[in-house]
């Protein structure tokens, strides 16, 4: 009788333990940078980085994604994942644009901190704004094969012309 | 004139402690654990009293202390405990928000008496003796005192002492007088204490003394401490450029500055003192206990916290409680902090599975879809939340889903 009873109270207080680190008063988010801007060519490739930040006393659940799904050359290196409190973690943004792809294109990478548990649960979230310009690239007149083929064939018909004039 | 012996003896026990006193008993300063605090922590409030921040005892005679909370309700503090070095008390922070937590103690009367070089074996650099209660002027021993031996002040002490704790971090609201008769305003931001120069304001029941009245002191410990002199304004700039726990005190700047009594030429004196006489009335000095932000540890930790958003939202579920098909919830109220450095625009996002919270769900009287507010730096927002359950909903038990606030930046 005696050991149920010890047993029932270290189950309680292992219990109270779970439920009192478990316990979070506030769901909060830290995210840096709050807007992004990206200017690139057809054909590169950039990345940026977030850092996103836990600022509670409990683990929180992390997703980040792309609002407008439409843009589908932007990648997230790790879309889930969980911190610790008062952890932090960066994650890469890559941007790969498809070569046809010129312009200025406007996309929000949703960052958003929840902890499940039942119920209707709250959880915050921050849209990063991210403005990115495409430019075509600009390639230089010495790289132009049309230019190239248009030398090699007028330095063919100099040689000819002298050779022409050297035998008359 | 085994009875006056006695007495000499007494006189010179008076002489010693006084001595003590001087030395050790100067300042009565709150002592919290930190200014950060988490909702729903309890706070311990001690006061003690000491020389260079270092606690040497629990206040005597009168002291008490109140609690302003975040609402501006005041409350008193009541004593839970005394021991060596502190008088207890605390409270619950249930509230989001500041807290300031205000002291006073009331000593008891002091007389401050000019002896002269050479006049205390134990001090012998020391001018003057003090001595706490009444004084036999006829019967004490004035071996070693000049001829010119005069009371300089007769006082009693009135110590206020004032601390803050935050229970979301933003100490906001700290630059605002608390109606203590001698206070101490921080003008800056105590959450950068010791990372330079702080300006403080010191009034006295509102307005400032004039220029040149408080001498206002940043003691980290006995080698380290700052001091200037308040201006017309009551204005003064303390270096503190070391991160750490500061107290700040301020008091009358020297013997000729008072407020709250007069000159009394009746006073007891030597034969050769010929001068003004000595001030009688009240002596009143402040403290304040700003401590380090240790939840954030280093100041590049906080510039760079600070330079994304940075936001949260109380509390973490919401509970509409048991409701029927056309029952309206009771208002939650949902509290958006804005710990970011600029304001920030602040929209809701719904999802369920059953249409419940997505069609139902109404934040200040509007559906949740219309949303939008832009919450200042530092600042809150405090919508409130709550469930109109359609007429025709046929579900039923617990539902669940999903409210998100989003923050952008502006």
């Amino acid at each position: 009788m005696k050991l149920k009873t010890v047993g029932i109270g270290i189950v309680s207080l292992l219990c109270c333990l779970l439920i009192s680190t478990s316990c979070v008063h506030g769901i909060g988010i830290g995210v840096n940078p709050a807007k992004i801007e990206v200017e690139m060519e057809t054909g590169e490739n950039v990345q940026r980085n977030i850092t996103v930040s836990n600022p509670e006393s409990a683990e929180l659940g992390f997703q980040v994604y792309i609002e407008n799904q439409s843009i589908d050359w932007i990648k997230i290196s790790d879309p889930e994942f969980s911190l610790e409190p008062h952890q932090k973690k960066q994650i890469t943004v890559q941007f790969t644009p498809t070569a046809g792809e010129v312009g200025e294109f406007n996309a929000k990478i949703c960052v958003v901190a929840l902890k499940p548990s039942g119920g209707f649960n709250v959880g915050s979230g921050v849209k990063i704004p991210v403005h990115i310009t495409i430019e075509k690239s600009a390639t230089l007149f010495y790289t132009n094969s049309l230019f190239i083929v248009l030398i090699i064939s007028g330095l063919l018909i100099i040689l000819l012309c002298i050779g022409r004039l050297r035998r008359s | 004139m085994e009875k006056s012996r006695m007495f000499v003896a007494f006189a010179a026990i008076c002489v010693v402690f006084g001595t003590a006193g001087m030395v050790s008993a100067h300042q009565t300063w709150v002592e919290i654990d930190a200014m950060c605090i988490d909702l729903d922590s309890t706070v311990d409030v001690r006061l003690t009293e000491g020389h260079n921040f270092i606690p040497e005892g629990a206040p005597p005679f009168d002291v008490s202390a109140e609690l302003v909370d975040p609402a501006g309700a005041i409350t008193p503090l009541n004593k839970t405990d005394e021991d060596e070095l502190y008088w207890h008390s605390g409270f619950d922070a249930d509230q989001i928000g500041l807290y300031a937590i205000l002291g006073l103690h009331v000593d008891e009367s002091w007389w401050k008496v000019y002896t002269g070089p050479g006049s205390r074996p134990d001090r012998p650099d020391s001018l003057y003796t003090y001595f706490p209660g009444e004084v036999n002027w006829s019967e004490i021993n004035k071996t070693n005192w000049a001829d010119d031996w005069h009371v300089v002040r007769h006082y009693k002490p009135y110590k206020y002492s004032k601390a803050f704790v935050s229970t979301n971090c933003n100490f906001s609201g700290t630059d605002r007088a608390f109606e203590q008769p001698l206070e101490i305003i921080p003008l800056d931001d105590v959450a950068t204490i010791g990372t330079g120069d702080f300006d403080f304001q010191v009034l006295w029941n509102g307005t400032p003394l004039p220029n040149g009245t408080i001498a206002i002191t940043g003691t980290k410990d006995n080698e380290t401490k700052v001091s200037a002199i308040c201006d017309g304004e009551g204005k003064a700039t303390l270096p503190l450029n070391i991160s750490c726990d500061w107290l700040i005190t301020a008091n009358a700047a020297d013997d000729s500055a008072y407020w709250d009594g007069e000159y009394n030429v009746t006073l007891p004196h030597g034969a050769n003192y010929t001068g003004p006489g000595g001030f009688v009335g009240n002596d009143h000095r402040a403290a304040l206990t700003l401590l380090e932000i240790r939840e954030c540890d280093t100041v590049t930790m906080r510039a760079e916290i600070r330079s994304g958003i940075r936001f949260s939202v109380t509390p973490a579920y919401l509970d509409f409680g048991k409701l029927d098909p056309g029952d309206i919830s009771a208002p939650e109220t949902v509290v958006i902090h804005n710990m970011w450095s600029k304001d920030l625009k602040a929209t809701v996002e719904v999802t369920d599975t059953n249409g419940l919270y997505t069609e139902g769900l109404y934040i200040n009287s509007s559906l949740w879809s219309e949303f939008e507010t832009v919450v200042l730096k530092d600042g809150y927002a405090s919508p409130n939340a709550e469930l109109r359950v359609p007429e025709d909903f046929t579900g039923s038990g617990e539902m669940e889903g999903t409210i998100i606030f989003w923050a952008e930046a502006i």
